[in-house]
């Protein structure tokens, strides 16, 4: 059996056919997480209860009972999703002892269906990041360059599926927290139609963007990871009931006639020369494949970062407010309640925590909501209408993840709006509801570049059968730093 | 373009229930301009007539029956006396 190219497919058969155990499995994978423990991907490793779900697994098998697409699979956990009796932190201090009475719905469905959960993985403090450097628990290495970052904030996901500790993993994407670390690790990363996937128990950082993603090696194993989670929830009223994703056109679809959009204002300044040239080979290899392609014009796309960084503060300093030293996890000891608050949150967030609480604290102000919350909201709507536009004239739009190569640890940390220019293109699915999905497309210089594909909502099937159609063409090989 | 001072990031900090130290003010004032600075630019956009929306699906949201529920986290929350123990905000005189 080699490990290195096992993907969840081959597991199935394997388990299936008892060529190795789920218990074999889960010991390769957890000796690989405890041998690259230098990673940071991993915040708390739950070798105890994957070993049990393991087991569980290879008996299943031995009575010969039904097993779930996930059987025996392991799969990491952005330790942003609570896990009943399993600490809990959102990479923050402010959660460092915080254990939950529950499960998110995310997590109880991986169970359901057979995966084998590994771990908690590291993440930006409350998925606040684009680098993964904002973590309490120091940031997570690029497994392709460990001076480089894994890109933020799923990043000890994508770290860890890229690296071979995990065959697939899930992450919070509220701005690109999926894709854009997916892109920098090199693996394919995908965020739903909102209300596709429940996000109960995931904790809160902006509700109006954010979603629960899916990632792994392949754009077959995000897939199949992405369908065991989906679907309706009664416990997130946001979630919604739809006709679940088929998984039937990853081998089968042709692009011939499929029309691909280009949107122009993806393409202009700030795109890096190193990524431009392999979405521009990606397009023609697309069109060789038979696609349609078309620029198009999203007019007000260029307004998405600024829409992003009012609503979402505005958003994330009301969930954040609960986190008072009253109810959760650490609490400062003083001799009154306002001191409590007031210390408590001093010493339980990080700097980007609070940048983020205090700008959302004074774009919700008097004086401040009209001109930056509501013409924001206003601005989303336009942005909303411009995606409507384009796609009645296409049927999926093509851009890259990135606008550059994962840069190095450390290079960005004190400016934050340079960070924040990294989700320039990952942000407008956010913003607008809309499922997309980073592909890996190359390596260059011995770091991955990906592009990202964008559908309409609901248009899952379509969005992972073109990209399983790109990934095909491209026939990269699966391999490990 | 409006420039945050060190007393308005307090005043701002204390709206959050934040408490910033002296090294906070020395970095908070400048990148917190540079923030609103960038986002400002929204201001040029014209949006007269556009209608604010909050969220971005036109689907409909489905609302379960309200009706007294076992939460599965009645059991595992820090009971006392039937209820759930916090520290007292109120001081006894």
């Amino acid at each position: 059996m080699n490990h290195d190219t096992l993907d969840i497919s081959a597991i199935q058969v394997g388990l299936r056919t008892k060529n190795f155990s789920a218990k074999e499995i889960a010991d390769v994978f957890l000796r690989r997480i405890a041998d690259q423990a230098t990673l940071n991907a991993f915040l708390t490793v739950t070798d105890r209860e994957a070993r049990a779900a393991a087991k569980r697994t290879d008996e299943r098998i031995a009575n010969n009972e039904p097993l779930g697409p996930l059987e025996g699979v392991p799969v990491a956990v952005k330790d942003l999703f609570v896990t009943k009796g399993i600490r809990t932190t959102a990479a923050s201090k402010i959660l460092d002892n915080y254990v939950p009475p529950y499960s998110a719905t995310a997590i109880e469905k991986l169970e359901g269906a057979g995966a084998v959960i590994t771990g908690k993985t590291n993440c930006d403090e409350f998925a606040m990041g684009v680098s993964g450097e904002s973590s309490a628990f120091g940031p997570t290495l690029n497994p392709w360059d460990h001076t480089r970052v894994p890109g933020g904030s799923s990043s000890g996901s994508a770290a860890a599926v890229a690296a071979g500790l995990s065959i697939a993993a899930i992450g919070s994407d509220t701005g690109g927290s999926v894709r854009q670390p997916s892109a920098y690790c090199g693996i394919v990363g995908v965020k739903p139609t909102y209300g596709r996937i429940s996000r109960y128990g995931m904790i809160a950082l902006a509700s109006s963007f954010d979603h629960v993603g899916t990632m792994g090696r392949t754009v077959a194993d995000a897939a199949t990871l992405f369908g065991a989670i989906a679907g309706h929830d009664r416990h997130d009223a946001t979630s919604v009931v739809q006709t679940p994703v088929s998984l039937d056109g990853l081998t089968t679809e042709t692009l011939q006639g499929m029309r691909i959009g280009l949107p122009k204002e993806f393409f202009q300044h700030g795109l890096h020369d190193d990524v431009r040239k392999h979405i521009d080979h990606a397009v023609k290899t697309l069109e060789s494949l038979g696609a349609d392609i078309r620029e198009v014009r999203l007019p007000h796309v260029d307004d998405a970062l600024a829409v992003y960084y009012i609503i979402l503060p505005a958003e994330a300093s009301a969930n954040l407010a609960r986190y008072d030293g009253v109810r959760y996890g650490v609490r400062a000891q003083t001799n009154d309640l306002l001191s409590t608050y007031l210390e408590t949150r001093r010493a339980g967030f990080g700097d980007e925590v609070k940048r983020r609480i205090m700008l959302g604290t004074y774009v919700l102000s008097a004086g401040y909501i009209d001109a930056f919350y509501k013409k924001a909201q206003a601005v989303r709507a336009l942005i909303v209408q411009d995606f409507q536009r384009v796609f009645t004239d296409v049927d999926i739009m093509f851009c890259p993840t990135t606008p550059t190569l994962p840069f190095t640890l450390g290079e960005k940390v004190s400016d934050p709006v340079a960070l924040y220019l990294e989700d320039v293109y990952t942000v407008p699915a956010n913003i607008t509801g809309l499922p997309a999905l980073s592909l890996p497309l190359a390596w260059e210089r011995g770091l991955p570049v990906g592009g990202q594909f964008i559908g309409p909502h609901w248009s899952e099937s379509r969005l992972f059968a073109v990209a399983s159609a790109l990934e095909r063409a491209l026939a990269l090989p699966l391999r490990l730093p | 373009m409006h420039q945050f001072s060190p007393d308005e990031i307090r005043h701002i900090a204390h709206l959050a229930r934040l408490s910033v130290s002296d090294a906070d003010l020395k970095k908070f004032p400048e990148q917190l301009t540079n923030i609103v600075q960038f986002v400002s630019s929204l201001q040029k956009v014209k949006t007269d007539g556009t209608q604010a929306i909050p969220y971005e699906s036109d689907a409909v949201s489905l609302l379960r029956d309200d009706v007294v529920d076992e939460t599965n986290a009645a059991e595992r929350v820090t009971m006392a006396d039937g209820g759930v123990s916090v520290p007292s905000v109120f001081k006894t005189p």
